[in-house]
């Protein structure tokens, strides 16, 4: 069996990015059928706030476990948990047989992830970890459950210990990890997510046009700044300082500076370089996506805590691979969120700061596609030795790596936009079902991202990285991050969330 | 004429095939070069269009994941 990338719909049943692609727009599908009534959505389960003496005292699933809709309230707890694992497996099963996965072992794995990633979510709810001390909505949990001290994370708690579970496992539990391997697709569900988070991105820009214009703009602008600066010095760095060949230099510079492993895969193909060197690569760069992951959220939230949208597209242009970057733009909107409301009682919306991470991202996911192609004709004729033969770069070499899902994410955008600008009376009907997928849908994709980023996370590869792990770390660290920090100030600064209602 | 190849890759070697040849190569100008040292033999003279498309399969699976495409070819021989 062969992948051979010949048409312009080759891929379109057999890539996790066409997939995320139609797995978001089921999703946000079933949402829609709101619009005439119909709840297809609310079954899927959400972890309810619960505090542990409580619980012990008088244990009920209904403390910890809620349908998304009251609809389907009726249901026991169990019942809406075995529904999501039933509609979740399965989808993802259909997905996984059509990319040529081994469905029995995905399965297994899935439901291996699907479990740990529900003790995470349900554990990270507990109020001393995600009780902030406000009231929200009518009340204070800190006063409910009488408190004496809390974490005071939000939802962040729930996402650091997914991820602090997989990287255990991962990197301690490798040959459980192994097997369980086969259902840890990151991207898939992070780009899933990413879909459903143009819901999200079509609500806000009903509650502020022009705010969600000026960010998507910012977004494009910053990021085709950063990159004109990053690419360059990096490919300058590795060839004068570590001595890199042109083909390492280049695929190391789109590794660190552009988008992660999809980028030292793009840049390696335009340069036709050994696979090689692209998967040597793309380990340094998931490890180092681990610590920025780990490590950004916590300092940008502590260093900049009254620039939430600066430092979201920081975070956009630093963190790399899209799975790190939204995990990373996710736990610092939890952050961020909570910090200002514990500090100065001011409830920011939640989903601003990760849409500018998003953004960000998006246009350099973007980006990757025509720097490519644009690298490839300078190789071909700057580098290659070409004297007897004619070669041309196809144009469709720019569509095989545009990321896909990302149509999906605009389209369904655009949708909203579109009903907001042409039949506003079902916009209120459309919402019910639409918060519903861009919420509990969403959040759910982003934990199954978490756990599953730690799994397939193994830091013990960089031994024997010496080299190349020197020039990645200080790249990473000492060029890539302050420049982008510096480019998201000047073009985000004074952009704030608008306040939650 | 147009020729279809697919083009692969093992642990050290280029891959250039179809359903009658199969052409190893170290690296791709080797690779080129036997392609037209094959077109020669088998033509003798005339314009190819040579069309290579890279099986993305060779990569390890929990890599296709972040791209799904590596690089297709499309280059003229003219052996007049």
């Amino acid at each position: 069996m062969s992948t051979l990338n010949k048409k312009w719909y080759s891929g379109m049943s057999s890539t996790e990015d066409w997939w995320s692609a139609w797995l978001g727009l089921f999703f946000f599908g079933l949402g829609l059928l709101s619009i005439w009534g119909l709840d297809a959505v609310g079954w899927i389960a959400k972890p309810k706030a619960w505090e542990f003496t409580n619980l012990m005292q008088d244990f009920s699933w209904s403390k910890l476990i809620k349908t998304s809709s009251k609809e389907y309230a009726h249901l026991h707890p169990l019942v809406s948990l075995l529904v999501t694992y039933i509609v979740f497996t399965v989808l993802t099963s259909i997905g996984a047989h059509f990319q040529k996965l081994n469905v029995k072992k995905y399965i297994y794995g899935f439901t291996i992830i699907f479990l740990i990633t529900w003790f995470a979510w349900i554990v990270g709810y507990e109020v001393h970890f995600s009780a902030i001390n406000a009231v929200l909505k009518g009340k204070n949990l800190f006063e409910v459950y009488d408190l004496t001290w809390g974490l005071q994370l939000g939802g962040g708690f729930g996402f650091m210990l997914a991820l602090t579970i997989g990287l255990i496992i991962g990197n301690f539990f490798k040959g459980f990890a192994n097997k369980i391997r086969e259902a840890a697709k990151p991207e898939w569900f992070i780009k899933t997510a990413i879909v459903l988070l143009g819901i999200k991105l079509g609500m806000m820009t009903m509650k502020a046009a022009g705010f969600t214009y000026e960010l998507a703009l910012a977004g494009a602008a910053a990021a085709f700044v950063a990159y004109l600066l990053f690419w360059p010095i990096i490919y300058y760095v590795g060839r004068k300082f570590f001595k890199l060949n042109r083909s390492s230099a280049a695929v190391l510079s789109s590794g660190i500076s552009i988008c992660g492993v999809s980028a030292s895969i793009a840049t390696a193909g335009a340069i036709k370089a050994k696979p090689i060197i692209p998967i040597a690569v793309a380990t340094l760069v998931l490890v180092f996506a681990m610590f920025e992951l780990v490590l950004l959220p916590s300092f940008y939230t502590n260093v900049a805590p009254n620039q939430p949208i600066v430092n979201g597209a920081a975070m956009g242009m630093t963190v790399k691979t899209d799975g790190a970057d939204a995990a990373a733009g996710a736990i610092l909107d939890e952050l961020m969120v909570s910090k200002q409301l514990k500090t100065n009682d001011v409830k920011w919306e939640e989903g601003w700061i990760l849409s500018a991470a998003i953004l960000t991202k998006i246009w350099i996911d973007i980006f990757i596609g025509i720097w490519s192609f644009v690298l490839a004709v300078i190789w071909i004729r700057n580098v290659e030795n070409k004297k007897k033969k004619k070669e041309k770069i196809p144009w469709s070499e720019i569509w095989f790596r545009f990321p896909k899902f990302i149509l999906a994410y605009m389209l369904v955008w655009f949708i909203y936009l579109g009903m907001m600008y042409f039949f506003p009376d079902i916009l209120d009907n459309a919402q019910v079902g639409g918060n519903i997928v861009q919420g509990t849908f969403r959040k759910f994709m982003f934990m199954l991202t978490f756990l599953s980023i730690g799994i397939i996370t193994d830091f013990s590869k960089l031994k024997g990285m010496g080299r190349l792990t020197l020039l990645y770390a200080i790249g990473l660290f000492a060029i890539i991050a302050p420049i982008a920090y510096l480019v998201a100030y000047i073009f985000h600064h004074g952009m704030m969330p608008p306040l939650a209602q | 004429m147009q020729l279809d190849f697919t083009l692969s890759f093992t642990e050290t070697q280029w891959i250039c095939f179809d359903d009658s040849i199969e052409i190893l190569a170290d690296s791709l100008e080797e690779l080129d070069t036997s392609i037209e040292k094959h077109l020669r033999q088998k033509y003798q003279t005339g314009t190819f269009r040579i069309k290579m498309f890279f099986d993305f399969d060779r990569f390890p699976k929990w890599y296709r994941q972040y791209m799904p495409h590596y690089f297709n070819r499309d280059f003229t021989y003219n052996l007049n």
